[in-house]
């Protein structure tokens, strides 16, 4: 086993204790600090890895062995039930998981930084469900093994139910009901359907990653026979836990309370992070696993969902009052592009959908983490109550101002790289007679994208100065505030002059996807 | 002295963009410590870059053979997925060479203007970041070497302008009009990326490239829908009817940048994008099929760029504000320039592409004259405008000739170019306009007729054109002196800040159409680039150019009768509604922008109301059923949180228990 893989299980394990630590924590210095260098640590630990993982796999002649001998991973064989255990811990990085790991490290660091300066009581177990949420999202994007993947998804519920419940809003208590009734009911049946595939696969307990990839998409198409259940219900049963998470329409409507609800550091996290381990999800387990029924399937059910996600979570975006629902239905509206990316089921739009993530995450994180710092100054994010913000806070209205162009899809910053790759991918290659009906309703997104978020800027940062905290001048950033706006605006140019390391980094996973993808459709039509 | 050679072009030309970045990152970060000093680094930097681009512009034109005249640098890869890839890729020919040069040299001067004029703003460092930042993108714009690198610089433009229309960002006219004219352009940048989408589906492999995009055997369907979206993109950043509608209100900017941004460079995008793509394309049209499709294209760019000139100088005629009439008469001869781009015929493929590579060079001609006379009458507006207290009414302020004798004898300058009189440069460069207009009349074939028409329309506009030039130079400098209570003790002429670049551009405003037209030097220049047909000269029509005379002298003698008769209070039905644009805000507001307003609020209180509603409904069913298990439902949060924990031990147990 390679040096740096032995590191692996640090990267979850840092901020899980941290955050286990942090709940017997006396006070609430002591509780955060514990968090937050559990969480740096976490983070350096993640990049020294994944920078070391990178140097090998932009190396031309690496040729992941991606399911057909196995990508290097650390394993420790039982952690329950014995040598033969189910629940291996088996942790790896490769090109859909690695870029994603460094987003969670980043943003749960950057949140907990962002929720040094919230009023709150028993904050100390704020942190400490903050870290132990931080570790389950890492621990769930480093799994090489379906159920603990599972385990992991499923697990994130718990803090995050606690956090939006315990420390949101005034409506906190119905915003957390609903969404963990929401995600549980979709992961309840995404579990029936990792039975279901388990039971007819033929493979039994093997859940790795690779060994389910191999030979699920071989033996799978072998079984559909009569009296088993049909694929494609079986596929539908496996999305329907990520497609709550993401979310789509029409399983959406817990979404925007949740997000309004949970205290904005949170709600960076959901949508930054949490929204992406849904995508995640759906490309890692249900299109590597079914990738033949993911072609037919997703086209004709997937893509209509994430059109009408981009379409309707725009309108509802437009119609929104205030600053906090407006980015919610925004980031349905996004995210329904990057899905749109994934199923062209080619490199381009695959590749561009990864990109699309970690852009939607940054950006959005900054989007959030701004939001946040409004309403900490002004008390109120109701567009109503607000106007001409620009005048008050300059510097915070220069960093709205770039995450919001960038959100946009402004080339040379960071999201125009995914969007475009993902509408070239998808609407490069459909058919004309789903292509034009597609084109159509994602191009009016994207119009209307930026239509509501230039509206947004004006309500909120021009014309005459109307703030609900007063029109006397309030100091500028706190140390806090740079520590978490730089590193994300940074991260939205360099993601937008140069995401060549990003692209190349999935080139093995995405292409041995799009062939499967081939090979499932030719010998679907050779049947024939 | 040094030169710009093949050996160190490489490095010099990614400073013509690069430069004014920089400069504009630097004043970004630390324009609170520079304040009054804000724009030294930007001159400097935007000095530097047009230094470069005219030496890399006599580069080229020195190269000698066409093979030497184009130079294309790859730098490093932007994009790559699959079979797409997008390089930072800059090329060097002469269409590009021609327009960075015009750019960064109006630029330049304009900057040195807004040093003067936007004395103790205090925005004053946010200004002059987002001006630099504008002549990088607008640079990147011109020297990309494929569409999606190209599409940065628009969309940078865009940006640009957006900040800067909405500069004093606390008038809610300002906030407004940055509002909308980003949402218009962005309606045609949408569609210049759906014609991207169309042109990599078409089976252009190697990311949009201009140097391989148009030897391509393109499906003619998708070529047509491919060009229109393009052209869709194309009137929108150059404010063609119908997407006109927000270039007037951009006015509500500080007039250098209506001069720099709106008048002399970014408006002139879409005609440069359509003069890169249409020439190689009518000649490399390999199949009759795709001439036909070209030639369907360019009848929607002849009759959109002869509404909006016609249109436009109609609603100049009804405006009394005179930074108004400026901003209609840029859209209208914009018209003029797309109008030339529409030239072509369908009899074949060798005709077509001399026809279409004269009047490309006319439009781009048009639009290198226009740059210079466009930005030097803004100049003079702001220069009045900063010495009348930014009152710029017709109906208030007159007879100014003696307390701004230089700011007169520019704008006069201006407005002769403008009008079209000999031997200022409209002249030369309307009337190659109007020639190509006549020769493709004279090519036969089916498009000959609208040709005719759109002659017809262009003669009838430059008599509008020289009409509403002048009533507006005699309003605001003949008569009886009228000076507003708002100038103040401001009521003189401006500082040598902005005299000087007035009488710098006067120069080239007056003379470079006499100096490059007749003798052909522009012409044989921007030809030699790829893809175009060689200029074939030919002796100067004089019947062409005394018809356009004819019709401006006609204009001119208009304005002189009407004399110092001001427009009134309340304007009769005809002019009122040029005076509002011939209501195509409102069409815009009734049939676009109130129904999406009012479905995004619909909707909004739909999803929350009725599907939030609907889907809580199908959660009560389990509880129903479940009724007896009510007392696990006590609220308690950590109860749930327990539960959901332990259920998954118990799965988890299950599962191993199963093997």
């Amino acid at each position: 086993m390679d040096w740096n893989l032995a590191f692996l299980p640090f990267i979850p394990a840092l901020p899980l204790a941290g955050g286990l630590l942090a709940l017997l924590a006396r006070n609430r210095a002591m509780a955060a600090g514990m968090v937050l260098v559990a969480c740096l640590a976490s983070l350096v630990l993640a990049v020294a890895v994944s920078s070391d993982w990178h140097s090998r796999a932009s190396n031309p002649e690496f040729i992941d062995p991606v399911m057909s001998a196995g990508q290097p991973h650390f394993e420790m064989g039982a952690i329950f039930g014995g040598d033969k255990s189910l629940l291996r811990l088996r942790l790896g990085l490769d090109g859909l998981n690695a870029g994603l790991v460094l987003l969670t490290g980043l943003v749960g660091a950057l949140a907990v930084v962002a929720s040094l300066s919230l009023k709150m009581e028993r904050a100390h177990r704020y942190f400490g469900w903050m870290g132990i949420l931080v570790g389950l999202t890492l621990l769930a994007f480093l799994a090489q093994d379906l159920l603990l993947f599972y385990v992991a998804f499923e697990l994130t519920l718990i803090p995050l139910f606690l956090l939006v419940g315990n420390w949101g809003g005034p409506n906190r208590q119905a915003a957390a009901l609903k969404m963990v009734i929401y995600t549980l009911t979709g992961g309840l049946l995404t579990l029936l359907g990792i039975l279901a595939v388990s039971a007819q696969s033929g493979l039994g307990l093997e859940f790795g990653w690779e060994a389910l990839a191999r030979k699920a998409s071989t033996q799978m198409a072998a079984l559909d026979a009569p009296g088993k259940i049909p694929q494609g219900v079986i596929f539908l049963l496996l999305c329907a836990g990520f497609v709550v998470k993401i979310p789509l329409v029409p399983f959406h409507s817990w979404q925007p309370l949740a997000y309004n609800e949970a205290p904005t550091p949170v709600t960076a996290f959901l949508s930054a992070v949490l929204a992406k381990l849904g995508l995640y999800g759906l490309l890692r387990v249900c299109f590597f696993l079914m990738p033949g029924t993911a072609a037919q399937v997703g086209i004709q059910i997937l893509v209509p969902l994430a059109v009408l996600s981009i379409v309707y979570g725009a309108f509802c975006a437009f119609g929104s009052k205030d600053l906090k629902s407006l980015l919610a239905y925004g980031s349905i509206s996004h995210l329904g592009v990057a899905l749109l990316g994934m199923l062209s089921f080619n490199r381009v739009g695959l590749e561009g959908a990864i990109l699309h993530m970690l852009a939607h995450g940054v950006i959005t994180a900054g989007l959030l983490f701004t939001t946040g710092m409004i309403s900490e100054r002004e008390g109120t994010l109701q567009f109503a109550g607000l106007g001409g913000l620009a005048a008050k806070h300059r510097l915070l209205a220069a960093f709205l101002v770039l995450f919001a162009l960038a959100s946009v899809g402004v080339p040379g910053l960071a999201q125009f790289g995914g969007e475009f790759l993902c509408l070239m991918g998808y609407l490069g290659s459909a058919e004309y007679g789903q292509g034009i009906p597609v084109a159509l309703g994602v191009l009016a997104g994207v119009f209307l994208g930026g239509w509501y978020t230039v509206t947004m800027l004006q309500r909120l940062l021009f014309g005459p100065l109307k703030a609900a905290g007063g029109d006397k001048t309030p100091p500028g950033l706190g140390t806090a505030d740079w520590a978490v706006l730089v590193p994300l605006a940074l991260l939205t140019i360099i993601l937008g002059v140069w995401p060549k390391p990003v692209l190349k980094a999935s080139r093995v996973e995405t292409g041995y996807l799009e062939r499967q993808v081939h090979r499932a459709e030719t010998g679907s039509l050779a049947s024939r | 002295m040094f030169n710009v050679t093949t050996e160190n072009l490489w490095i010099l030309l990614p400073l013509i963009p690069g430069l004014p970045v920089f400069a504009s990152i630097l004043v970004a970060l630390f324009g609170h410590r520079l304040g009054k000093r804000s724009h030294y680094p930007v001159l400097l930097a935007v000095g530097g870059s047009a230094l470069i681009a005219i030496l890399a512009l006599i580069h080229v034109h020195h190269a000698g053979n066409e093979q030497g005249r184009e130079a294309i640098f790859n730098y490093a890869n932007w994009l790559e997925a699959g079979n797409l890839r997008v390089d930072w890729e800059l090329r060097l020919d002469a269409l590009s060479a021609m327009m960075a040069a015009m750019v960064s040299f109006i630029s330049l001067w304009i900057v040195l203007f807004s040093s003067g004029y936007m004395h103790g703003d205090p925005g004053y460092p946010r200004y002059f970041a987002a001006v630099s930042l504008f002549v990088g993108a607008m640079n990147i714009l011109v020297l990309a070497n494929n569409l999606p690198l190209l599409f940065l610089g628009w969309e940078g433009v865009g940006v640009c302008s957006y900040l800067l229309i909405g500069f004093w960002f606390a008038k809610p006219e300002a906030a407004k009009a940055a509002r909308k004219a980003f949402l218009v352009t962005r309606l045609g940048d949408v569609a210049l990326l759906a014609g991207m989408i169309l042109l990599y589906r078409a089976g252009d492999p190697v990311g949009l490239s201009f140097d391989t995009m148009f030897s391509h055997n393109y499906d003619p369907t998708t070529l047509y829908w491919a060009l229109v979206c393009l052209g869709i993109g194309a009137f929108g950043k150059s404010a063609q009817f119908p997407l006109h509608v927000w270039l007037p209100d951009a006015m509500e900017g500080p007039t250098p940048v209506s001069a720099l941004i709106h008048a002399a460079t970014m408006v002139t995008a879409g005609v440069y994008l359509l003069a890169r793509v249409l020439p190689p394309l009518a000649g490399d049209a390999v199949s009759p099929a795709q001439l036909q499709a070209v030639g369907n294209f360019q009848d929607i760019v002849l009759v959109c760029g002869g509404v909006t000139a016609l249109l436009a100088a109609l609603i100049a005629l009804g405006q009394t504000d005179l930074k108004r009439i400026l901003a209609y008469s840029t859209l209208s001869q914009l018209g003029y320039m797309f109008m030339a781009l529409g030239v072509g015929t369908t009899s074949g493929t060798t005709q077509c592409h001399t026809l279409v590579s004269a009047a490309s060079g006319a439009a781009v001609f048009h639009l290198f004259t226009h740059a210079f006379f466009k930005a030097l009458l803004f100049l003079s507006a702001g220069s009045v405008m900063h010495a009348m207290g930014n009152v710029l009414d017709l109906r208030r302020i007159g007879g100014l000739r003696r307390l701004l004798p230089i700011t007169h004898i520019a704008f006069l300058i201006g407005a002769l170019a403008l009008a079209g009189l000999p031997p200022f440069s409209g002249f030369f460069s309307k009337d190659g306009i109007l020639e190509s207009l006549e020769n493709g009349a004279h090519s036969g074939g089916e498009r000959a007729g609208l040709h005719h028409a759109m002659l017809y329309l262009g003669l009838f506009t430059a008599a509008l054109t020289g009409l509403y030039t002048f009533r507006a130079y005699l309003l605001t400098f003949w008569g009886a002196q009228r000076v507003p209570e708002e100038a103040g003790d401001h009521a003189h002429e401006s500082p040598p800040g902005m005299t000087i670049p007035l009488a710098v551009l006067a120069v080239p405003a007056a003379l470079i159409g006499w100096a490059v037209g007749p003798t052909h030097l522009f012409a044989d220049f921007i030809q030699s680039a790829p893809g175009w047909h060689p200029a074939e000269h030919h002796d100067f029509a004089w019947k062409m150019a005394g018809i356009g005379l004819l019709a401006a002298g006609l204009g001119i003698a208009v304005a002189f009768i009407l004399g110092d008769r001001r427009p009134g209070g309340t304007p009769n039905n005809l002019v009122g509604a040029a005076r509002s644009g011939f209501f195509i805000d409102d069409v815009y507001s009734s049939f676009i922008t109130k129904p999406c307003e009012y479905g995004g609020r619909l909707l909004n209180f739909l999803d929350r109301e009725l599907v939030d509603k609907l889907a809580e409904l199908l959660g009560r069913i389990p509880a129903w059923l479940g009724d007896s298990l009510r007392p696990l439902q006590n609220g308690l949060l950590q109860y749930y949180a327990l539960a959901m924990a332990l259920g998954l031990v118990v799965l988890i147990a299950m599962f191993t228990l199963a093997r």
